[in-house]
């Protein structure tokens, strides 16, 4: 047979490749099993770390209680000149607005602890914070690479995510690879903290959260409204968001005439406005993203079907939505993680009895302005995301003095604090954000304001909706 | 079922669709004539958009001006990357063109982003509506759809009355037997490469009649998608295959939405759209050439 | 046919490169991710080749592999996580399910789609992939658009220490392992008579025909190979992100780069892929660490200046230059 040849050469490469790939396979188990350190506090470099200039302190530390581990007084602690925090974010590709908001609120917040707070306070001196970050163009394999490098080469102390649930989902992995804690600030999915990562703790509140704040608003206004529909693109984020609000209105007691899921990418949203038009809803609450956020105003306006309160999630929270639909923005009801116009104060942590930490909006403002170099760009939700991840771990590292990954993740259990961004506690179990609270802001003449709820309100919710038509006319949504 | 509404989004589907046709068409021409696959279509969709977008609200200017502006920059952008880049090729693998457009593309693409930034912009040009079954269609959308007829009635004109066509279709036939009645080849296939770009282009402007929302630098990637399957179902180089394959394409997207909804489906869209490819592997075993012929 | 010496050559350094890329994860193990990158590209350019390589064909939505790929591995941790079956069964079945979804719908698109031509085959291609898409979108199969998600059954199955390295180690090694195997499917297959019929028939497949060569036989065999070696990879690149949504899955990109990788590399040839596959890779992460925000807008024309000045691909550019060289011709075959 003339492929005795082949066949041999092919059989005794196939046997080599199944032999190396059991052995890799078992070697590996082997090696991953034994040689990973488990959880030491020490404050020396036993992390990678970035020591240039060293100073050391020769002081004795006493552990913060909440650490456990330690069996040996540490030795003197060897602090660098800067702590690095290390960042993969999409600044192209399909993430890139979102990703570059999220960036400049992160620039922000490490200008006013650098330049205004004066640096982390770890032992007695202060520590400037450096960003180093890398444009991850929104793809997964990209983010693993560049955050394993962001760990192994530039030897950052600490990561922040990147943006969007499926970008910082692939993320994970590669931090709980290399024990380095993950501040979550890009992804509001619910099912990261189901998976038993445990070196992920999230900032921004879960996605299922996003539109009951407009559900229970519309309820404090108008009781006797019940017929309502509910639309959410076809995605996981919006449909967490989606199935939240349909659970939480029949909770509550309401009517869902109409409910559907639309395509990502959609182009027409005409075939769902018919029958919205003929399903009787009188409020509507969609769960979007940008462009079909817009679309769907869009064509609502176009359609003429009108309703006496619409609430949309992310596209209608932006500036670039009004700009973009003009007068017929006015009444729309976005649901947001945070809004310039919130009223977190120290007054009224104080008065919570909760710490307070960071700047306020208005103190935060100029350094926003100062990274972004436009005045006209007002921060959005997303800055305020990646403001609060700093400002977070900031007081993480305080809380904590150490550098370790460990400690840094058991301190942020401990936090409990308001920022500008509003309240940050994590529950210790899973690393989701218990204690922060959307707002809900809506477009009246122009403005987006706070309307709810009453705490942090700047105005009246103007309800009912004005019709399309007189939206047009010029009439607009303030009293 | 309400068969006012079926209509109605049947028309909307058939506005859409037009809307579709226009922006593929220039693909269709571009492989026609020259083979070359460009892959970085939606980019050039792309800037129609944002030609619509920012000379509407800087300088006011409709649409319909606009539409005009970006059917020769994009003829001049056309010629201009046949030149430097499309001529060398040509004569390569086709997979070679296939990157070198999607390079193109990407380039593009970056280009609007770092110049003006990822928002999602968009702008209101309001100039009525018609009734229509007890809902609204706008006349800008209708314009648009309008403006794709008579495009193509133009094209038809150029191509099949004035020299200049002929000499494009004889290329896109025959290229040596072109050359050979001593017609410039090179120029013609410059010529072939601004008009599919202009096409596009206008397309973009067209789009934004319709749809004048969510324009951000990677707006095209659906767009693109989109097109070569419209195209391909129309038949390649066929320029009333590619409308009519778009007309099919936005009626099936739009109607069979609406029908799957009524039937209950709480995600209609993404079945249709399922339905929307299944027709075109059907239509591609029965008539593997497409629809029409060139 | 009897095997030059060249040709075992050429099949040991292939599979030495894959030995000293995997290898140097264990060296630099602080770029271990970037060199699984390496190894995730040049893997699928090294599956992709074996149909695009071989027949000339163009498979536009040869990603739809990858996705059912990811989607039967993913899935058979799902299950085994949700029975008391042993762990290991979970990665010994992933594998399996993934090929044998891929089998079956290559088959499928095989039977139906291959009588099709040039374009119009590779436009049939998009259209099952995007049709499988959404699809798996609308009729909610396998979780629907919110995708499958195994890092909690991963834990499950094989706790945290087992997580980190299966999601890191072993999926790197397998990725390696599957481009390894990739690469020797094209040796076997060009160096066999099989690769003879489909070198007749993407010069000419017309004449391929009328001399004998059972040309749908012989495409419908590269097609199926390059298919299999696609969901592998999938099985593995689904370990490695653990979230399985159709969007990204089913994302033409990927196609597109393996097209790439495979071209500017050489196509056809059994390095083109390795060459493709280490140059895009290191240039756009290289790019990226230099520039970070700017990299495509600077990538971009380097990709349309190696598109124009390398017609054949790096393998066959230089081949056509150093043609008089028998060995570098022949060793870049």
């Amino acid at each position: 047979m003339r492929y005795t040849g082949i066949s041999r050469l092919i059989a005794i490469m196939a046997v080599i490749v199944v032999i190396v790939a059991i052995a890799s396979f078992f070697g590996g188990m082997y090696a991953g099993s034994s040689g990973a350190p488990q959880g030491v506090i020490t404050v020396t470099a036993t992390e990678p770390q970035r020591v240039t200039v060293v100073q050391t302190i020769i002081q004795t530390v006493t552990p913060s209680p909440q650490i456990t581990t330690p069996t040996q007084t540490p030795p003197p602690i060897v602090l660098p000149d800067k702590i690095v925090i290390g960042l993969a974010v999409p600044l192209t590709g399909a993430q890139a607005d979102a990703g570059k908001r999220g960036f400049w609120g992160i620039m922000a917040a490490v200008k006013w602890v650098n330049e205004v707070y004066g640096g982390v306070n770890l032992y007695g001196r202060k520590i400037p914070l450096e960003v180093k970050y890398y444009n991850d163009e929104s793809k997964k394999d990209l983010v693993q690479a560049l955050t394993e490098r962001l760990i192994t080469v530039d030897k950052v102390h600490f990561i922040l995510s990147t943006y969007s649930s499926p970008l910082v989902t692939a993320q994970a992995p590669i931090t709980e690879k290399y024990k380095y804690v993950l501040v979550n600030w890009g992804a509001a999915t619910d099912y990261m903290y189901e998976q038993g990562y445990k070196y992920v703790v999230g900032i921004p509140t879960p996605a299922s959260k996003y539109l009951v704040t407009a559900l229970e608003a519309l309820r404090s206004i108008d009781p006797n409204l019940k017929k309502i529909a509910i639309m959410y693109k076809d995605d996981e984020f919006n449909r967490a968001s989606g199935i939240g609000a349909s659970a939480k209105a029949k909770e509550m007691g309401y009517q869902i005439v109409y409910e559907k899921i639309y395509p990502a990418d959609i182009k027409d949203f005409t075939p769902y406005i018919t029958e919205l038009a003929r399903s009787g809803a009188e409020a509507l609450f969609v769960s979007a993203h940008y462009a079909d956020g817009q679309l769907l105003s869009k064509q609502l306006a176009d359609a003429g079907v009108n309703f006496k309160y619409i609430a949309i999630n992310v596209a209608a929270c932006l500036q670039s939505y009004y700009e973009t639909l003009g007068k017929l923005a006015d009444g729309i009801l976005c649901p947001s993680q945070w809004e310039p116009g919130t009223k977190y104060s120290p007054a009224l942590a104080r008065s919570m009895g909760i710490e307070w930490f960071g700047p306020t909006t208005e103190e935060f403002m100029p350094f926003f302005r100062n990274v972004t170099g436009d005045p006209k760009i007002l921060p959005s939700y997303h800055s305020g995301l990646g403001a609060a991840a700093v400002l977070a771990l900031v007081k993480a590292i305080e809380t904590a003095q150490s550098l370790d990954q460990d400690a840094i993740r058991q301190a942020f259990n401990k936090l409990h604090l308001m920022t500008f961004y509003g309240v940050i506690k994590i529950d210790p179990a899973t690393g989701s954000q218990v204690g922060h609270e959307m707002v809900l802001g809506q477009w009246q003449n122009g403005r987006f304001v706070i309307v709810w709820p009453q705490e942090a309100a700047e105005a009246r919710l103007y309800y009912p909706l004005p019709t399309w038509d007189e939206k047009r006319a010029g009439k607009t949504a303030s009293y | 079922m309400d068969i006012g509404d079926l209509f109605f989004n049947i028309t909307s589907g058939l506005i859409l669709g037009s809307i579709y046709g226009i922006s593929t068409i220039g693909l269709s021409i571009i492989f026609g004539i020259m083979r070359v696959v460009n892959v970085g279509h939606g980019a050039f969709i792309m800037l129609g958009a944002y030609a619509a977008f920012w000379l509407f609200t800087i300088y006011g200017l409709i649409p319909f001006i606009s539409a005009v502006v970006s059917l020769a920059m994009g003829l001049a952008i056309g010629m201009i990357l046949f030149y430097i880049i499309m001529r060398r090729i040509i004569r390569g693998e086709e997979l070679m063109s296939l990157i070198a457009m999607y390079g193109v593309g990407i380039f593009l693409e970056e280009l609007a982003n770092y110049l003006w930034h990822a928002d999602y912009r968009g702008y209101s040009w309001y100039i009525g509506a018609i009734p229509y079954l007890g809902l609204r269609i706008q006349l800008t959308a209708i314009s648009g759809a309008i403006l794709s007829i008579a495009t193509i009635a133009a094209l038809f004109v150029f191509l099949y009355r004035t020299g200049l066509g002929s000499s494009l279709r004889a290329v896109a036939q025959d290229p040596v037997g072109a050359y050979i009645c001593g017609i410039d080849v090179q120029r013609i296939y410059a010529l072939g490469a601004g008009l599919g770009i202009g096409l596009a282009t206008l397309g973009g402007v067209l789009l934004t009649l319709y749809n004048p929302t969510g324009i951000y630098p990677y707006l095209g990637h659906p767009y693109t998608l989109k097109a070569f399957v419209i195209a391909v179902l129309g038949g390649l180089g066929s320029i009333l295959g590619a409308f009519l394959g778009g007309l099919i394409f936005g009626v099936i997207e739009s109607g069979a939405t609406y029908i799957f909804s009524q039937l209950g489906s709480p995600s209609p869209g993404s079945l249709a759209l399922f339905l929307g490819f299944v027709i075109l592997i059907l239509i591609l075993l029965i008539r593997p050439e497409g629809l029409l012929r060139r | 046919m009897r095997l030059s010496w060249i040709a075992r050559v050429q099949i040991i350094l292939a599979l030495a490169f894959y030995a000293i890329l995997w290898g140097l994860r264990e060296v630099f193990p602080q770029y271990s991710q970037l060199l699984t990158l390496v190894i995730f590209y040049t893997a699928l350019g090294q599956a992709f080749n074996i149909f695009l390589g071989l027949t000339g064909y163009v498979d536009f939505g040869y990603v739809a592999f990858m996705a059912l790929g990811m989607y039967g591995g993913a899935l058979a941790v799902k299950y085994v996580a949700s029975t008391e079956l042993p762990p290991i069964l979970a990665l010994v079945l992933g594998p399996l399910q993934s090929v044998a979804m891929a089998v079956v719908v290559a088959s499928a698109i095989g039977l139906i789609a291959l009588r099709l031509r040039g374009a119009f085959f590779a436009i049939a291609t998009v259209g099952v992939n995007e049709g499988l898409r959404h699809l798996i979108e609308g009729a909610r199969i396998w979780g629907g658009a919110e995708g499958v998600i195994i890092p909690g059954d991963l834990r499950k199955l094989f706790g945290d220490e087992g997580f980190g390295y299966i999601t890191t180690a072993y999926a790197d090694t397998m990725l390696a392992v599957i481009a390894s195997c990739a690469a020797i499917a094209t040796w076997v297959l060009k160096n066999s008579r099989i690769g003879y019929g489909l070198a007749a028939l993407r010069e000419d497949e017309d004449a391929a025909k009328v001399m004998g060569v059972n040309t749908t036989k012989y495409k419908i065999i590269a097609f199926i190979t390059s298919a299999s070696f696609g969901s592998l990879i999938g099985s593995a690149w689904g370990l490695k992100v653990t979230t399985i949504y159709p969007p990204e899955a089913f994302n033409i990109t990927y196609t597109i780069e393996a097209v790439i990788v495979t071209v500017i590399g050489g196509a056809g040839t059994l390095f083109g892929p390795l060459i493709g596959g280490v140059l895009y890779t290191l240039t756009k992460y290289y790019l990226g660490v230099a520039l970070p925000g700017l990299q495509l807008l600077i990538f971009a024309p380097i990709l349309v200046a190696v598109a124009t000045t390398f017609p054949r691909g790096v393998a066959g550019s230089i081949r056509m230059i150093y043609s008089r060289r028998y060995i570098l011709r022949e060793l870049l075959r």
